[in-house]
């Protein structure tokens, strides 16, 4: 940061805040890279530091009939951009848990919409089992219960679950057309 | 931003920032006026000195500097010449005696003593303020005396000039 000649700028603060409108160019110039070094240290990207340096720039030029003569300049530009930098931490704070709460409800809606797919489909597929001949439904329905034993071998009852899934896909085809 | 977009954004929120603040002398001169209303009866004369000290007011106290120091002397100084005469008036004191003339020019005398006073503490500008400063002043205390005719009012205005000129002169020199 380049040195502040705090008495050359604590005049041009005077003469601003009296009215002075040619003293405005010379302070905006002077003001501008310290406001923007101070606000890059709070804030850590520099385009939010760009941001609050515009806006605390406005700030000091508007209220500057509040500045007391013979006071310290810099440090009354300081107070000004320390709050300016609290304020745009919150915004970003605020806007980041905006974010997430946004995230959180999008999931909640797609964990929503595939539940609502599944229970179509479940739906669908009881319908199509329903027509099924009563051995296929056993046999199915034996494969989604896995508590349920089959009362036939096992290579008997791979075969029947076999032949039912085929029966099962051929009738969703029929009926779905896919 | 553009620096030059900022540059020009600083100045009218400066311009727009000091213009709020000096309507801020509205809450003194509009009282004012509505007192002169209230005490003279005459609408038109006091509405009409009232627009024009409010507006004097108010861009002398925007545009600053040696303007605005002069619109503040002014308007407490021309608070003095609007509110003496009208306390006598109003009081009945000074129209039993037909005295409205001499109290005006009295007032206007104390007032210039005071003016004169402060212009020996401005260092650059001093007809500039002087200037101004009347102005207000005169204003504000033709609002008070213009219903008492022109002859207080002329004793106003002389009363204040009086005691500025050798005031002004011997400060000059020294």
């Amino acid at each position: 940061m380049k040195t502040v000649d705090r008495s050359k700028l604590n005049e041009l603060m005077n003469r601003v805040s009296s009215g002075d409108r040619s003293a405005i160019d010379p302070l905006f110039e002077d003001l501008r890279p310290v406001i923007l070094t101070f606000a890059t240290k709070i804030l850590t990207s520099s385009l939010e530091a760009e941001d609050v340096t515009q806006q605390v720039l406005i700030n000091i030029f508007s209220r500057s009939s509040e500045f007391i003569q013979g006071k310290d300049a810099l440090s009354w530009v300081f107070g000004i951009t320390a709050y300016e930098c609290k304020t745009q931490k919150k915004k970003t704070s605020r806007r980041k848990e905006d974010g997430d709460a946004l995230i959180s409800r999008i999931q909640a809606t797609e964990n929503f919409e595939d539940k609502l797919i599944i229970n179509q489909l479940q739906d669908l597929l009881k319908d199509i089992i329903a027509d099924l001949p009563s051995l296929d439904k056993e046999t199915i329905l034996l494969s989604i219960e896995d508590s349920l034993k089959p009362e036939v071998g096992s290579a008997t009852y791979r075969k029947r679950l076999q032949r039912a899934m085929t029966r099962l896909k051929q009738a969703w085809r029929v009926k779905h057309e896919f | 931003m553009n620096s030059e977009i900022l540059k020009n954004n600083i100045k009218r929120a400066y311009e727009w920032a000091r213009f709020r603040q000096s309507l801020i002398l509205l809450l003194w001169t509009i009282p004012l006026t509505l007192f002169s209303i209230w005490a003279c009866g005459t609408i038109t004369l006091s509405i009409i000195l009232g627009t024009l000290l409010s507006v004097a007011a108010v861009l002398f106290l925007w545009r600053g500097q040696i303007l605005g120091k002069a619109a503040l002397t002014g308007l407490f100084l021309g608070t003095i010449a609007f509110l003496i005469p009208l306390v006598f008036h109003l009081s009945g004191l000074c129209c039993k005696a037909d005295l409205e003339k001499e109290i005006c020019a009295v007032t206007g005398a104390l007032v210039g003593i005071i003016l004169a006073r402060s212009i020996t503490k401005v260092e650059n500008k001093k007809v500039v303020y002087t200037s101004a400063s009347l102005g207000i002043i005169i204003l504000a205390g033709v609002l008070g005396c213009g219903s008492m005719g022109a002859g207080a009012v002329v004793g106003l205005v002389g009363g204040i000039l009086i005691p500025i000129i050798p005031f002004y002169s011997f400060f000059k020199k020294a």
